[in-house]
């Protein structure tokens, strides 16, 4: 049985990330071959539903990169993309995707070296967690009864109940 | 000559009345009803039970409500799919899974912790249905023509839902009516005197705000709010308030009920045409309220949501979540 | 064995059926609730400011319970303005309710779809049930109308929130719910009239039921303010306690044969379904059996006439649980009158802006359907982590249960084939 390789998706922009990254590729730094790249103008267009989509198509992880802010090529998407994260990845946490699976990162054009550390450390991680399965089963409370007591972990994928295990 | 009159069908799963008081709710128009249709199945009204369905060789038109959340529920949405001709989800929790939908949410098995009726014990105690895995919405277990969202669905939509599937092309008045009140689609084909193209969902194509009389400015706000926490009778946008609302995903059609009231929309009619994830437009639509560059006000601003899943996801869990197994 | 099911019942709220397990030895008859609506777990992990528009799945006057329950969970007191809407939205609750259930009643002799302008002259239908159906459909209509203005939806109303009320009426309004109450009202007492000299006298629809001494439980409702009386079936006296005791007083029991757990009295412990004395039950029969005067002059006159057709309380008789709902319409009707006006809906603030917030709330209200309790349990993010809920549908279990046993007894008696008397058995269950 082969072992797990994750699939990690990365949006990149344009200006810096994706300059980045093919300058580590042309550089030759070694890099695990699980990611998929998609090119976008800026890590602002990049809404909350192509990271959503991602996972449901079968990405055990996705990296969106962007210009450190105050460099972005139109101003302030990167700003943008800044607001979006902690409600998507708190959105993402409570559906049962794992805070590690989803990443933004500032990455400058110059920064190939650390492209090639920040993928290889999302590939490691991710294949620490495992692949990335939708949640599917439900638990029920029978009317009447008092739900037991509740204590929220740091990473709780859900909500307050005990599951039922 | 005397068309004969449709034989239309209503049930429901599991949920409320809601639905099927918002058919009697109807009133007046409810007694005249008889002149179009028969109505050939209906438990909660007329106590329709298997030998009426069993005795049944066709059915014109059937109005499923509640979410199926039993065996025995499934295999009457089977059931009634296979004499019908034509099978609407009439309410959210048909169309979309509901509020029963919301314990998907969580992990474990469904039959969690109610004790499991015991096979060995036959003749002891009766049998109950067993609880299924997951609660579903109708089209997970049947395929269906029709959807009428909301919960419960506005009088109007429902009216025009009626007249246009089973009042038939009887009368011109009846049909404008209809047509006056449905998205531009179905009304077409109701007008036409043709079925409105499968699949339609008798609602609006765009999002509620285009219906709701709120006065829309700028959106941009420092603070997330709870709906307890503050509040101005001012006409204005309750996004731009501070408020979670989740009219900007989510169909319109009701009229914008809610927040004509003072209360956020809480999506249930469903995602809007454009919308792929409610989830992920509302992630896109109130971050960008945000009126902040800074990292961890940003970060403090998120952390004041609570409930993301439960409150974007509230009526359409089962079949609008992209990230929740439908299988 | 003989197996016989009774299914579907009527006019319930929940999906349910009688099964029959019969030999020459030995009777059992269970009233099965068949789906499971798990509010609990709906609700657990909801912000709990979204519980008055979540638990209306249950019944509509859930949504001014759980109003109640965020104002003391809030410490957020409603001002007048807001207190009167909720007063009058659950009087306009009450109306539909029990108006309802009469035209359920109707439905039992009377085809609801016959159109009365065109088969009015078909000389075999009965011209006065058409013409009731019709009027009940049209003061429906009104009622709803009421809970629309007020509540902002009707089943599941919008406006009650912690601390107040979410909007205003706007300047017609009140005119309009004075006319509502302008026509609800006469109709009421027309109604209630009705119920005495027709359906309950000789040959009318609950005539059969004159006789039948339903099995006699204690009845619980709220008193004034926050105190809950037990009323023993017998008479022989009431218990008080305080509303916020309940949760300690009343415990659930779940049967393997049913979905829907029944609520009994904890200090009695469950016995089973065989001795009555740990059992209760609410609703509008509760509430009379507990012989107070009804709170407006036309429904306490209206009372006093129908204790001389169904008989002093306690009774435990499906004709005064009938009996019971036409007074109590009366009674919405008034209080909904009393309440229509500028001066009581209307005011400088809509409501209390909440300061500081506890762990748990409750909160007691008598609604249509009988007694409701609400307890929730929250974090400090205000998110739910346990609710507790009482009301008809646990509370009035037993009640159906032993019903559905007795009628189904009787009709072996009569070798009669229990499957025959489905719809009688959803007019008896029908009040509860």
């Amino acid at each position: 049985m082969s072992a797990f390789e994750p699939k990690i998706m990365a949006f990149l922009c344009n200006w810096c990330s994706y300059v980045a990254a093919d300058a580590a590729g042309v550089s030759r730094f070694t890099q695990q071959s699980n990611v998929r790249i998609v090119r976008v103008f800026c890590s602002g267009m990049v809404d909350p539903g192509y990271v959503i989509k991602a996972f449901e198509s079968g990405a055990d992880g996705v990296l969106v990169a962007g210009c450190f802010p105050g460099d972005c090529h139109y101003i302030s998407g990167n700003i943008k993309a800044m607001r979006r994260a902690p409600l998507l990845s708190k959105l993402l946490i409570e559906l049962g995707v794992e805070k590690e699976r989803f990443r933004l990162e500032w990455i400058a054009a110059s920064d190939s070296v650390p492209y090639a550390r920040i993928m290889n450390e999302m590939c490691d991680t991710v294949r620490k967690l495992g692949p990335y399965e939708k949640p599917r089963k439900a638990t029920v409370f029978v009317s009447g009864s008092v739900a037991p007591d509740i204590q929220r972990e740091a990473n709780d994928t859900c909500c307050c109940c005990a599951e039922a295990e | 000559m005397n068309p004969k009159k449709k034989k239309i069908a209503i049930f429901t799963a599991s949920g409320c009345r809601g639905c099927e008081h918002a058919i009697l709710n109807i009133h007046h128009q409810v007694q005249s009803l008889s002149r179009w249709v028969d109505i050939v199945f209906w438990p909660y009204l007329l106590g329709s039970g298997q030998t009426e369905l069993d005795a049944l060789n066709s059915i014109d038109v059937c109005f499923f409500a509640g979410a199926v959340v039993t065996t025995d529920e499934r295999r009457m949405a089977e059931r009634l799919r296979s004499k019908s001709e034509v099978m609407v989800a009439c309410g959210a929790c048909a169309a979309f899974g509901g509020m029963p939908s919301l314990v998907n949410l969580k992990k474990g098995d469904c039959q969690g912790l109610h004790p499991a009726p015991d096979p060995t014990d036959t003749g002891k105690n009766p049998m109950l249905p067993k609880m299924e895995k997951r609660v579903s919405a109708l089209e997970q277990v049947v395929v269906v023509d029709y959807l009428i969202p909301g919960c419960q669905p506005t009088q109007s939509l429902l009216w025009a839902a009626l007249q246009a599937l089973a009042c038939g092309p009887r009368s011109q008045s009846k049909l404008s009516f209809a047509s006056s009140r449905l998205p531009a689609s179905v009304a077409q084909a109701v007008t036409a005197g043709i079925a409105p193209p499968k699949g339609a969902c008798f609602a609006g194509d765009k999002a509620v705000c285009a219906s709701c009389s709120r006065v829309k400015e700028e959106k941009k706000f420092k603070t997330a709010i709870r709906t307890y926490e503050k509040y101005e009778e001012s006409g204005r946008c309750l996004l731009e308030q501070g408020l979670v609302c989740l009219g900007i995903s989510t169909r319109e059609g009701c009229g914008g009920l809610c927040t004509g009231v003072g209360q956020p929309c809480r999506g249930c009619f469903g995602k809007a045409e454009a919308v792929y994830d409610p989830g992920a437009k509302m992630v896109s639509a109130i971050s960008s309220t945000f009126a902040s560059d800074n990292k961890t006000e940003i970060e403090q601003m998120a952390a004041k949501f609570v409930d993301l899943s439960g409150t974007f996801y509230r009526y359409t869990l089962a079949t609008q979540c992209a990230l929740l197994d439908k299988e | 064995m003989q197996t016989i099911t009774l299914e579907p019942l009527r006019w319930q709220e929940d999906p349910s059926r009688i099964t029959v397990h019969a030999n020459d030895s030995h009777l059992a008859v269970y009233y099965q609730v068949t789906s499971l609506k798990s509010v609990e777990a709906i609700c657990c992990g909801r912000p709990v400011e979204e519980l008055p528009r979540i638990l209306p799945i249950l019944a509509p006057a859930h949504h001014l319970t759980a109003a109640i329950a965020l104002d003391r969970l809030f410490q957020a007191d409603p001002p007048d303005l807001a207190r009167n809407m909720r007063t009058a939205l659950l009087q306009a609750q009450y109306f539909s309710a029990h108006l309802r259930k009469f035209f359920f009643l109707m439905t039992s002799i009377q085809d609801p779809f016959v159109d009365f302008r065109v088969s009015g002259r078909n000389i075999h239908q009965p011209k006065t049930a058409i013409r009731l159906v019709e009027k009940i459909m049209h003061h429906a209509a009104l009622s709803q109308e009421a809970e629309d203005i007020l509540g902002g939806r009707h089943d599941h109303p919008l406006t009650a929130v912690a601390g107040g009320v979410s909007r205003y009426l706007k300047e017609g309004h009140y005119q309009r719910l004075a006319d509502i109450c302008y026509a609800l009202l006469p109709f009421a007492c027309e109604l209630a009239a009705l119920t005495r000299t027709e359906f309950l006298a000789e040959g009318g629809i609950l005539s059969q039921w004159t006789d039948l001494e339903i099995p006699a439980l204690s009845g619980l409702h709220i008193d004034a303010g926050d105190k809950v009386t037990l009323t023993h079936p017998d008479g022989s006296g009431t218990q008080q306690f305080n509303a916020d005791q309940l949760g300690d007083i009343i415990a659930f029991q779940q049967e393997e044969w049913t979905y829907q757990p029944f609520a009994y009295l904890k200090d009695k412990g469950w016995q089973g379904l065989e001795k009555s004395d740990g059992l209760f039950f609410v609703g509008p029969l509760a509430r009379f059996n507990a012989g107070q005067a009804a709170a407006t002059a036309l429904a306490e006159e209206e009372r006093q006439r129908m204790m001389e057709i169904v008989g002093t309380p306690p009774v435990n008789k499906i004709t005064a649980a009938f009996g019971a709902l036409a007074v109590e319409l009366i009674q919405a009707a008034e209080t909904l009158q009393s309440l229509s006006s500028p001066e009581k809906l209307s005011g400088p603030a809509l409501r209390t802006i909440p300061k500081t917030k506890a762990g748990s709330t409750w909160a007691a209200l008598e609604t249509p359907q009988g007694l409701t309790w609400h307890q929730y349990h929250v974090t400090d993010d205000g998110i739910v982590q346990a609710t507790t809920i009482i009301d008809a549908h646990a509370a009035n279990n037993a009640l159906k249960c032993l019903l559905a046993k007795q009628l189904v007894s009787a009709a072996l008696e009569r070798k009669e084939n229990p499957g025959a008397i489905k719809d009688e058995v959803a007019v008896a269950m029908l009040p509860f």
